[in-house]
């Protein structure tokens, strides 16, 4: 493979079955389809958590009187860092595993091979 | 407490029995160079996860978060709940794309991925520096809890701790690691819940724990008191030695005491003096001594065997008559400055420590009150008055470098391919947050139930130790029920120093044998060279480790993590990311980046050590005088993160001939799946690390 991908090769874009156009796997759509993809499922899933993690101190610092609020024993700001936080963590990553897992293999089926090997898809 | 604790001790001893007896039994199937360093890459992902899950909990996701919780209050569950999304960020960004590319360690991706073989050797410099700093706490979590078990002298823990990891590392490599790990997993999640939920049925439940403390009022000022009549005992070093008084509290000195008296704050320019006789009630002794403490002239009050004393309650600073008002930074409300009275404790000639018996409902010197320990912005992150930097600074250090700690990522590499590091990080999230649920429990059960810790700063008897502590208030209830839970969870915390040191123990070999001799010095070994290297290297690196950790008695833990967290941060994590999303990132803006960020990093921690231990007196004056430089610098992650990761991009642009020709084809391997058959091992076994295109 020389220093820049060619754009097309045979079979380049193949679209057999599919809506979606295929790439040939060197080129360079197709490493953008991939990074782009994956960056954005990554990205939208930690933006909720950013959210979250800058949020939390804020509204310590200016609503104090809902933050300290007793609930059950706790202090509102004590059961949600304390407690809630972590199933949080599994639901936001239970949704990106299986997304990311659906996600390659639809990046998979979106391959082709210059020598016009087809993946299994 | 004199005698040995017999049930403990049964505990872990089975459970070093346990460990080297998986080691030799795993050894019979380590046949390659592939077991010893990524376990042939073949662990399935209950058993990875769970590995992973046992090397990360540490000393100091067990001992300390349940003592810091203690100590400080709401603060401190930042921790745990920032290791758990550090994983979160290590799966969302880096986890699957790190395996795919195929390395054995990161310096092996540093190079890889920039086609560059200098920088490797400054990778190795970080794996190493951040291992041992790592590694020294796990050392020093060791010899603690044994002094706690067995009374035995600090440096056996340690040996102990060392000398089992050591071996297994040597017989088995990572492949003999992951067994053991996974099997500490289980036993450090049984020994924080199974304890727990016996002391839920004997005193009651988290909630009801919680509704003890008041936040309103009067009821937020309320102090711990001594359930029973205390005899604590200060060693003369400095934090240990210094005990703040919260309220007038009456003690005793068993066997005489020098005492600096000093106020508990420095007291801002201008203000009425506040003498030592303002600040104890009783009265000062006639007797004074003028000893040279860190270098500095000092008046010590010599107390004799058997004088009694009683501080004052906190006295309001004033300035020319008037009380000096100050803004509360996490209120924002105006009130009057106040400060407690802070003795600092030294031992009468002759004598080697100082012993001081406190009467069953005094006050508990130490202690916070209910409202500052329960609610945010309490004394961890507002030490220096700016309590929502510092919180964000934590967020950063913790989340950044939990994705850059090199013993977490190589275990990465045992995944079988990229889907399976991606489940395996799942299932890791979900083993982490059932086991950091508890910690935080311990920490708010032992201010309930033995506020006694609170007495001292540092050292075995801290609030450091409140899990091996807690469970014997069980033994009122029933014979040896205690002893029996105390000895779980010292089996529990002697399972966290050896897993972790394990993987830190594989991440320093495999950077010694597979980087420095593999790659460096005899890049012809053959496989059987190879297996002997990472063998001598892990008994090399194994001793190394140990001899360092008998000098450590008197760090603390949670200050040397965080020397490693925010190291990691501001060098592997910003190296890593940009490497991993970003195509035209250059080798050299890649390792400026990751040297000056780390660098940097590490300079500010060590510049606030130095300043608090007198080395540099003119930097504690200036740090005094500028609080906001000295969070800063104690809390680096805000600034050294971005620092690194703009030095990275900025170096990138300038020097686009420093990209390597094939980055096209590194992206493609990186991110691609495994399915479409681009992978091309940039490391293979026996042959030179150069990429085959």
């Amino acid at each position: 493979m020389g220093d820049t991908p060619p754009g097309t090769g045979p079979g380049t874009p193949a679209n057999a079955g599919g809506t979606a156009p295929r790439y040939e796997v060197h080129s360079e759509q197709y490493l953008h389809l991939v990074m782009s993809a994956q960056l954005k499922l990554s990205l939208k899933c930690f933006a909720i958590f950013v959210v979250i993690l800058v949020g939390i101190p804020l509204a310590n610092f200016y609503l104090p009187e809902i933050a300290n609020t007793r609930i059950w024993g706790f202090t509102l700001s004590w059961l949600f860092l304390g407690v809630l936080f972590y199933p949080l963590t599994w639901i936001i990553a239970r949704i990106y595993v299986s997304r990311s897992l659906a996600l390659e293999d639809e990046i998979i089926a979106r391959a082709t091979w210059e020598e016009g090997r087809m993946s299994g898809g | 407490m004199a005698d040995i604790a017999w049930i403990p001790l049964i505990f872990v001893t089975l459970l070093v029995i346990a460990t080297v007896g998986l080691g030799i039994w795993v050894q019979r199937s380590v046949r390659s160079t592939a077991d010893m360093y990524v376990a042939s890459r073949a662990v399935s992902v209950p058993m990875n996860s769970a590995a992973i899950s046992g090397e990360y909990l540490s000393a100091a996701s067990l001992m300390g978060i349940a003592g810091m919780v203690m100590k400080f209050g709401y603060d401190v569950l930042w921790y745990p709940v920032l290791y758990a999304a550090g994983y979160l960020f290590l799966l969302l960004f880096i986890a699957s794309p790190l395996r795919r590319f195929g390395a054995y360690t990161i310096p092996d991706f540093a190079e890889g991925r920039y086609s560059s073989a200098a920088f490797r050797k400054i990778a190795v410099v970080f794996v190493l520096t951040i291992g041992l700093f790592y590694t020294m706490p796990q050392m020093k979590g060791a010899g603690v809890a044994l002094v706690n078990i067995l009374h035995t002298p600090y440096w056996v823990g340690v040996v102990l701790v060392g000398s089992v990891i050591t071996f297994n590392v040597a017989l088995g490599g990572m492949k003999g690691i992951t067994f053991v790990q996974a099997f500490h997993y289980w036993i450090k999640m049984f020994a924080v819940s199974v304890p727990m939920f016996v002391l839920f049925a004997f005193v009651g439940g988290y909630p009801g724990q919680m509704a003890q403390f008041g936040n309103e009022g009067e009821a937020g000022k309320s102090l711990p008191r001594f359930h029973d009549d205390h005899q604590i005992t200060y060693r003369p070093v400095a934090p240990a030695n210094e005990v703040v008084f919260p309220d007038a509290i009456s003690g005793r000195f068993a066997g005489g005491a020098e005492v600096i008296v000093t106020t508990s704050a420095a007291l801002p320019p201008g203000s009425d003096p506040i003498t030592p006789a303002d600040l104890v009630a009783s009265g000062l002794p006639a007797q004074t001594v003028a000893r040279e403490i860190a270098g500095q002239e000092r008046t010590l009050y010599v107390f004799p065997a058997g004088a009694e004393f009683t501080t004052t309650r906190p006295v309001t600073v004033t300035r020319n008559g008037e009380p000096v008002i100050v803004t509360d930074p996490s209120t924002r409300k105006k009130k009057e400055l106040v400060v407690a009275a802070k003795l600092q404790l030294f031992p009468v000639p002759g004598e080697e420590r100082v012993v001081v018996q406190y009467a069953r409902g005094e006050v508990v010197p130490n202690a916070p009150a209910d409202k500052t320990w329960l609610e945010p912005f309490g004394p961890l992150t507002n030490k220096y008055g700016y309590p929502v930097l510092y919180t964000y600074s934590l967020i950063l250090a913790i989340i950044c470098g939990t994705a850059g700690l090199p013993h977490i990522l190589v275990r990465f590499y045992t995944n079988p391919d990229g889907r399976t590091a991606k489940r395996t990080a799942f299932w890791v999230l979900i083993l982490l947050g059932c086991f950091y649920l508890f910690p935080p429990i311990f920490g708010v059960m032992g201010r309930n139930a033995v506020p006694q810790l609170y007495a001292i700063t540092g050292g075995a008897y801290s609030t450091d130790s409140v899990i091996l502590v807690l469970p014997k208030i069980l033994n009122q209830n029933m014979v040896y029920l205690g002893d029996i839970l105390s000895g779980i969870t010292s089996a529990g915390a002697f399972a966290g120093f050896m897993t972790t040191f394990s993987g830190l123990l594989v991440s320093i070999t495999g950077a010694l044998a597979h980087d420095i001799y593999g790659n460096m010095l005899n890049k012809k070994a053959t496989p059987r060279q190879r297996i002997k290297a990472f063998r001598t290297a892990a008994v090399l690196a194994g001793c190394g480790a140990m001899i360092l950790g008998t000098f450590v008695e008197n760090f603390d833990i949670n200050m040397m993590v965080g020397w490693a967290f925010a190291i990691a941060a501001a060098s592997y994590f910003p190296m890593l990311i940009m490497s991993v999303w970003w195509r035209r990132a250059s080798a050299a803006g890649a390792a400026i980046g990751m040297l000056v960020g780390g660098i940097s990093a590490l300079m500010a921690i060590v510049s606030t050590m130095l300043a608090d231990k007198q080395v540099l007196p003119w930097l504690a004056v200036w740090y005094a005088d500028n609080p906001i430089y000295r969070t800063l610098a104690e809390q680096p992650a805000i600034w050294a993160v971005p620092l690194a990761l703009f030095l990275i991009f900025t170096v990138s642009m300038l020097t686009p001939r420093g990209v390597p020709h094939d980055v096209h084809h590194k992206m493609l391997v990186l991110h691609a799946p495994e399915e479409l058959g681009l992978k091309d091992e940039y490391i293979k076994e026996e042959t030179a690390p150069k990429p085959a295109r």
